[in-house]
């Protein structure tokens, strides 16, 4: 074009200015989101702009071909999460029970291999990295979990994963509390791991936006399972996660969730769920 | 405000390329395989009836009992409330358009005014069965398990031909780990039901479930079964192996029962090997599927002697 950017002075390119803390120059976000320069710094504060969430700071970006937003990122690896996974394995969670409103659900909860244990490690909450959706429907028959039991183990060992937690949905929505399988699966768990917790999801809170976390955390302490207290805190990153969610939950990305049970109907469903993981890194 | 959540949303029609009549085949076809899809069904039914309302004739009525029902389960409950005061101007007196109006309130929770409709009708017609069914679903909804138990016995002592019936009563059984009363009501099923593979293959887990080795066997026994009569089914696959392996590895079994069981559970193992590499055909995603399923093989020390 032979101009002059008047934000940053590089020529024959077109700056978009993306946000700026002065409100009236907010561009319009839609179009936005077909400008993206393959080596734009903080997607995130990008998305969080097109959403319509207030930002802080001015960016502009230089656009050099039409692309989309997601396929930029990935391109450019330029997706920096400072924390991995921990919203996979809370988005795949609710995901699973808003796939199957009308029954129980339950699945396992996996954590990075840590090598070195820390002296306090006790005191510290269980960082999940992910999480394998099991069953729907009758939870408590035993074959079918064994089965799922030792193939899900044999992945985390190619992982480095361990199988750190359970967590489970009941069928009634005012039912939150941990039942005789959640306890079995957990004590199962507990041989290998032995701070394995239950998370409950708290089904009367299931919303779209799910401002707050709706879980339950239990851990065994003196042979009972006793629920500590949930907020913010227990998530790395409580806010990328929240929104993530919501965006999944609203464009019925559960459809596509995959379940051991959809495993075991049909053995092409891959119960690693690398589609939902994908659109949980497109978001980030 | 957000830009995404104001764009329109493209219709079904548009989204698919279909016509009204392959919807309305749809809707056919969903409730007569009884599926709970309740979205798609509201999605669907909710555009067919608003723009092709007038070419549905008769068929308009049950296609308004199938997206009002749907419709609770996507607490919808606007399009419920339009698709019942459709029915109740239609059929002013109908006991079916009665339930309905009970399942409404059920579903905002309003069990005790749900409970007084369908009393109304029962007093009407006392051999009504869909209003009983309903009076046990509020029973299981609030969590009274032993009273829901209770009432659909007597319910199928008097009824004992309801398929649906008993094997909502082997779950409620499942679900409270009475094993051998659930085991009773699949044999039931099983009965009427000789070709069933998936009734076989629940029985199977159930008696599996329960322990012991001559649960153990029958198990097996079942989930051959269940294979003999639908050899695709993975569950019952999965299922032989574990039984007969578990039976192989028992100590009170003697050196025929093992080696048979060894040979059954090896059998198991190739077909379990076989049925993954014909779904992974080799792609990436599936391949640690695949290992995953040989290590848990070996890992279970199985091998023929």
């Amino acid at each position: 074009m032979g101009n002059h950017c008047s934000v940053c002075s590089a020529t024959n390119q077109t700056c978009v200015p993306l946000y700026s803390s002065n409100t009236s120059e907010i561009p319009l976000g839609r179009e936005a989101l077909h400008w993206v320069d393959p080596h734009v710094q903080h997607p995130l504060q990008l998305l969080l702009f097109v959403l319509g969430i207030k930002s802080v700071g001015d960016r502009s970006v230089h656009c050099n071909e039409t692309t989309t937003l997601s396929k930029a990122l990935l391109e450019a690896d330029a997706v920096h999460c400072p924390v991995r996974g921990e919203k996979k394995a809370y988005c795949k969670m609710l995901l699973h029970a808003a796939k199957y409103p009308h029954c129980a659900v339950n699945g396992l909860l996996v954590a990075e291999k840590v090598k070195e244990k820390k002296k306090d490690s006790h005191s510290a909450p269980i960082l999940c990295v992910d999480c394998v959706p099991l069953f729907h429907g009758t939870l408590a028959l035993a074959p079918m979990l064994e089965v799922a039991l030792t193939l899900i183990d044999t992945w985390c060992k190619e992982n480095r994963y361990v199988i750190a937690g359970y967590y489970q949905a009941n069928e009634r929505t005012k039912d939150f509390r941990p039942n005789q399988v959640a306890e079995k699966v957990a004590a199962r768990i507990s041989e290998n791991f032995s701070e394995a917790a239950i998370v409950m999801v708290d089904n009367s809170r299931l919303t779209m936006s799910c401002f707050e976390p709706i879980v339950l955390i239990y851990d065994h302490h003196e042979n009972k399972w006793k629920s500590r207290d949930v907020n913010t805190d227990c998530f790395e990153d409580w806010l990328e996660a929240q929104k993530i969610t919501s965006a999944l939950l609203e464009g019925r990305s559960y459809e596509n969730l995959i379940d051991f049970d959809n495993h075991l109907d049909d053995l092409r469903n891959d119960w690693t769920n690398p589609v939902i993981n994908k659109s949980v890194l497109d978001l980030c | 405000a957000c830009v995404v959540k104001e764009r329109k949303m493209a219709s079904v029609s548009e989204l698919y390329d279909v016509g009204w009549e392959e919807m309305r085949d749809k809707l056919r076809k969903w409730r007569e395989d009884n599926c709970r899809n309740s979205e798609q069904i509201v999605d669907v039914g909710e555009e067919l009836i608003s723009e092709h309302g007038s070419k549905l004739g008769d068929d308009i009525w049950i296609i308004y009992e199938q997206v009002m029902i749907a419709a609770l389960d996507c607490s919808r409950d606007d399009l419920a409330l339009t698709c019942l005061q459709e029915l109740r101007k239609q059929f002013p007196d109908s006991h079916r358009v009665k339930r309905l109006s009970g399942m409404r309130l059920e579903a905002l929770e309003r069990y005790d005014e749900a409970n007084k409709h369908y009393d109304a009708i029962l007093q009407d017609d006392p051999t009504n069965t869909a209003a009983r069914k309903r009076k046990i679903s509020i029973l299981k909804a609030q969590g009274k398990s032993a009273e829901a138990i209770r009432e659909l016995n007597e319910y199928l002592e008097q009824f004992v031909g309801d398929q649906e019936a008993w094997h909502e009563l082997s779950e409620l059984y499942i679900n409270e780990h009475d094993y051998g009363k659930a085991a009773f009501c699949l044999e039931e099923l099983m009965m009427t039901n000789p070709h069933n593979h998936l009734y076989c293959e629940q029985y199977a887990e159930v008696k599996y479930t329960q322990g012991g080795l001559e649960n153990l066997e029958l198990s097996r026994k079942y989930f051959a079964q269940a294979l003999r009569l639908n050899n695709r089914n993975m569950r019952a696959l999965f299922g032989l192996y574990m039984s007969a392996s578990h039976i192989a590895a028992s100590p009170k079994v003697g050196a025929k029962v093992k080696k048979d069981n060894m040979k059954y559970a090896a059998w198991a193992a190739t077909q379990i090997n076989r049925a993954y590499k014909l779904a992974g055909r080799g792609t990436k995603e599936n391949k640690c599927s695949v290992k995953a399923v040989e290590e848990m093989l070996e890992s279970m020390q199985i091998t023929m002697s």
